[in-house]
């Protein structure tokens, strides 16, 4: 699936002339209109006395983002279609766009978008193109399929069959999610205004970037193209729980890809991890849900597909893949903008792993391997400065302070991870020894151990352990590394894959003596 | 058929696998995390309710929404379902269904279903929400969700008192559904157990604040003068550096200078405890005449006040006392020091706050501003006699607000009471002007005699250029894929 996404012959950036001209004149429109309507929500009939360059910012904004939406739109088209669908007819799918001039409501719009792009595919495909589609796609979509269907029956907080219960109804004192949400909601009625903000004026006068608030342009976007109404708590309910639900389902299928195409675990592995991914306790998802609220939820969703792409980017060499990686993982600021430490650690891991994947990698030159990297670290970098400059600018130039917060470098207690730590410690010494039994001992695994290894160094070395330690103590410095749980679900994701690995393992040595058609059988059972 | 040795070897397969299954199940289950704690506590299942009294303290602020105006009439269509549904005509049910078509007659409609002017439906729904309130809360008629009780910190912390956990905090903003504007800056923090603004923090009012140390953040001068002046700076639990709190008792607004900088930084309503015993010492406040309803059980009984000496969130200044920019470089200098390096010296803060709030003490009158400004030269204390005139805000929504002033004098200083920081520019008019700092921490410009058009744009540099690189990249990186049929 992932190959046949990613793979392409030859690189070729240029667009057809006459689709972009289209997608650009559609987005030109559809921005005149955002635009208008941006000023008219502050104050109507006003757009004579607004400042012309401002208004050209914002619909050069808009004109923006509906090409990166065309972009996208046109490489999974394109995929799925086997490049039999062109750019022009994917152009002319946004052309319902310019009907906002005719008050035809955002969901209809997008609605017919969504139908046009699905009969133009519909148009171009043919038996054998279905037969390819079903040989790529279909048993991951299977696989999807499942994890949706169990979340959606067993994920009581925010699956769809419980939305109308209180987000609010949780343990603790201090509301957290109201916390976490109070400024998600804030760009919840914001949206509504037509402006997609980070400015809050709600903290004491317009305090702007700050890197606790949350927001989110998917749920801002959702919010817009179905007209919720501001003043419903229950439609904003909805939004967040769909966006965690969505999170939770990608993250486990995330984590399945990950160990089925970059570990190359066998099926039924990858889709026990995808399971742990979405349904661990104690300190995976408890920590996600039941004590950061969701705060870091998105950060981890993403981690497993960061992962995903870079190993494929080493494992083929290319730079594609690299480039991807470094979108996935930045993807976090897009869908649900994590707490800032959700968005360091997991960048902080995901360069540890590819800098591994550097170091283990011996396929290629070693040129070409750290080329891969910084494609990759760059490309992450890019696409978070929109949300990470402004903070570091602001405080760099010292008109905003943000003060941080340290606790608990005296009572680190490793109850949460104890199951897991357990785990690595029999675990890979089997595995490694098994690993080289198979004479496999392959760059994912390496990485991966080195990453468990390193983070029970850090966790388990003693009560003030290791990097902690020494932020703390010789620079003073804390920024939450203390509250291990936070960081440790990155261990608790790499002991997942060295357990499965040395499952894997133990499994491939019996390959000769259990058929695949026994394994069917015990997948039905299972 | 498998022989008898591989079915055999098939068992010890599956036995080990199972026993790999139910280490993992044994290790990592419960998934208490993906289970709502409100069907332990509501076993009931019974909903939770937002009070139309809470929607209608947010939706009537933001008129230009219609999609609220269509929520509003379906609550009360959906109430109209309810007290008319069959079998259930008991004589509680009669005495809503009478009130409520009654209230329906006096503006000359049958059913709120037909009712398609908007201002009637607004109008009918302020007149009926704490009926309709009541009713979905009236333990006789419908099932009531038990987590509406409101519990002290200290229960909790103690945790001894599970079942009883948190009010549905959104039903809050009823609290300030009797606030004349949208644009009246609400201090919801009342108790440091009991936070309202940010913790609650689901206003839609735009303008709702709170002094919220979670956040982590702020502005140096803004957070120093005028977040509890003078006071509860102090390393604040596991903080490392000296943050504001977020209590409030009524000794902050009697206290001279307290009030004076609670003023000038334009603090229009906020709330205490009824309890609290400085309530009637006070001075220049009226009561908000809102509450919640009954059912929800706080700690305290709350109720809000509009600060009738506050600046607001825009004005025109009366008296300009003019400084010079030098005489605040060090403190200001001092207090990012301080800021910047969590509060190692509290003692410099301290003292260069002090000579701040010694420059701010001396306006004396509403609207009197310090500008950090040369004089001009006719006067350098710039007292006017007549009023300089009245400020209509147009509308605040995000990086854009809009105003309308009328200066009665040759010129006049507009004071748009939001922190100043780099990337706000402002046009008069239409053309660009300069910004200037007022009070230390807010927005100021000059208007010109007469009617003026400011606008006020948020757009730093800083966000513009990062978000044009990010969102390049994320378009190169899509167009990164041969295309078929291109040029």
């Amino acid at each position: 699936m992932i190959t046949a996404l990613f793979d392409s012959k030859k690189i070729n950036p240029i667009v057809s002339s006459t689709a972009f001209w289209l997608i650009s004149f559609i987005a030109i429109v559809f921005g005149y209109w955002f635009a208008i309507n941006q000023i008219n929500a502050v104050s109507h009939n006003e757009l004579a006395s607004y400042p012309k360059e401002f208004f050209m910012i914002t619909v050069f904004k808009c004109y923006l983002t509906i090409i990166a939406f065309y972009g996208l739109s046109r490489f999974v088209l394109q995929k799925l279609s086997a490049e039999k669908l062109t750019s022009l007819p994917i152009a002319l799918s946004f052309a319902p766009l310019i009907i906002v001039f005719a008050n035809y409501p955002l969901y209809w719009i997008v609605g017919m978008i969504g139908i046009l792009q699905c009969l133009f595919l519909l148009a171009v495909l043919n038996k054998a193109d279905y037969n390819r589609l079903a040989s790529n796609y279909l048993n991951d979509g299977l696989v999807f399929l499942s994890f949706f269907l169990l979340h959606f029956i067993f994920t009581t907080r925010f699956s769809p069959l419980h939305w109308n219960m209180s987000i609010l109804a949780a343990d603790g004192y201090y509301t957290d999610e109201a916390l976490v949400l109070s400024p998600m909601f804030r760009g919840y009625v914001l949206a509504k205004q037509f402006a997609f903000s980070f400015l809050d004026h709600s903290q004491w006068a317009g305090i702007m970037h700050t890197p606790f608030l949350l927001n989110s342009p998917l749920m801002q976007l959702i919010t817009l193209v179905f007209d919720l109404p501001s003043a419903s708590f229950e439609a904003f309910h909805v939004v967040v729980m769909t966006l965690y639900f969505i999170l939770i389902v990608i993250g486990s299928f995330g984590f399945y890809l990950f160990l089925k195409y970059a570990a190359k675990l066998h099926m039924l592995f990858a889709v026990w991890g995808g399971i742990l991914f979405g349904f661990s306790g104690s300190p995976l998802i408890d920590v996600i849900m039941g004590i950061d609220n969701g705060v870091f939820f998105s950060s981890y969703a993403v981690f497993p597909y960061a992962l995903l792409l870079i190993s494929l980017a080493f494992e083929k060499n290319s730079k594609t893949y690299a480039l991807w990686a470094g979108v996935a993982l930045a993807m976090q600021l897009f869908i649900f903008a994590p707490h800032p430490e959700g968005l360091l650690y997991s960048a902080l891991f995901y360069f540890y792993y590819a800098l591994a994947l550097v170091i283990f990698t011996s396929q290629i030159e070693l040129k070409q391997r750290i080329n891969l990297f910084i494609s990759s670290a760059i490309t992450f970098v890019t696409l978070t400065a929109f949300d990470v400059v402004p903070i570091l600018f602001d405080n760099l130039t010292g008109n905003m302070y943000v003060v941080g917060h340290v606790g608990d470098i005296k009572t680190i207690t490793i109850e949460l991870i104890q199951p897991y730590i357990n785990v690595v410690l029999i675990a890979l010494p089997i595995s490694f020894l098994l690993q080289i039994l198979r004479k496999n001992l392959a760059p994912v695994y390496l990485s991966s151990a080195l990453l468990a290894a390193s983070m029970i160094l850090f966790l388990v070395a003693g009560r003030q352990a290791g990097f902690m330690t020494f932020m703390a103590n010789f620079l003073h410095f804390g920024i939450h590394f203390t509250y291990y749980w936070r960081f440790g679900i990155y261990f608790c994701i790499a002991a997942f894959t060295i357990v499965l690995f040395a499952l894997d393992a133990i499994a491939s040595l019996s390959y000769q003596w259990v058929s695949s058609r026994d394994f069917r059988l015990f997948g039905r059972v299972v | 058929m498998l022989s008898t040795q591989t079915s055999r070897r098939q068992m010890l397969w599956y036995v080990f696998l199972s026993l790999v299954i139910i280490y993992f199940i044994g290790s990592i289950f419960p998934i208490s995390a993906l289970q709502s704690k409100e069907l332990d506590d509501n076993p009931g299942k019974c909903p939770y309710y937002i009070t139309l009294q809470s929607i209608l303290a947010n939706s009537t602020l933001l008129a230009s929404d219609k999609a609220n105006i269509k929520l509003i009439q379906t609550r009360l269509v959906q109430f109209e379902r309810d007290i008319n549904r069959s079998g259930s005509v008991s004589s509680v049910i009669s005495a809503y269904k009478n009130n409520y078509y009654q209230t329906l007659s006096h503006y000359g409609v049958n059913t709120i279903n037909t009712v398609s002017n908007e201002n009637l439906i607004l109008a009918i729904a302020r007149n009926t929400d704490t009926m309709v309130d009541n009713y979905y809360l009236d333990t006789n008629i419908n099932c009531i969700n038990p987590l509406y009780t409101w519990h002290t910190w200290h229960t909790i912390r103690n945790n001894t008192d599970k079942n009883s956990r948190r009010i549905l905090q959104y039903n809050l903003a009823s609290l300030y559904d009797q606030i004349p504007n949208r644009y009246m800056r609400i201090v919801g923090a009342s108790l440091d157990e009991f936070q309202l603004g940010v913790f609650s923090g689901f206003f839609v009012n735009n303008q709702t604040t709170s002094l919220n140390i979670q956040l982590m953040t702020g502005m140096p001068m803004l957070t120093a003068l005028y977040v509890l002046p003078g006071c509860e700076f102090a390393n604040m639990g596991t903080y490392q550096a000296a943050v504001p709190w977020n209590s409030f008792y009524s000794k902050y607004f009697i206290d001279p200078l307290l009030r004076k900088i609670i003023n000038i930084s334009g603090i229009d309503v906020f709330t205490l405890e009824t309890s609290d015993p400085g309530l009637d010492k006070i001075p220049g406040v009226t009561k908000v005449p809102s509450s919640l309803n009954k059912v929800f059980v706080l700690a305290e009984e709350l109720h809000s006040y509009i600060n009738t000496e506050s600046y607001g969130m825009a004005y025109l200044a009366n008296n300009i006392l003019y400084v010079n920019p030098k005489e605040v470089k060090q403190p200001e200098k001092e207090i990012k020091h301080d800021f910047a390096d969590g509060g190692v010296d509290i003692w410099k803060f301290v003292r260069a706050t002090t000579e701040l709030y010694g420059k701010l003490n001396q306006l004396k009158e509403k609207h009197d501003i310090i500008l950090e400004a040369s004089p001009p030269v006719e006067s350098s204390h710039d007292v006017m006699v007549k009023p300089a005139g009245s400020v209509t805000i147009n509308g605040i929504v995000g990086e854009r607000a809009m105003f309308t002033t009328n200066c009665l004098r040759e010129d006049c200083t507009f004071v748009f009471n939001t922190a100043k920081a780099p990337g706000w520019h402002v046009f008069v008019n239409g053309k660009s002007a300069k910004v200037e700092r007022a009070n230390f921490a807010f927005m100021a410009t000059t208007v010109p005699n007469g009617h003026a058009i400011v606008w006020f744009i948020y757009q730093s540099w800083a966000s513009f250029v990062s978000y044009l690189l990010s969102m390049f990249c994320l378009i190169s990186v899509f167009f990164r894929v041969k295309a078929v049929g291109d040029d």
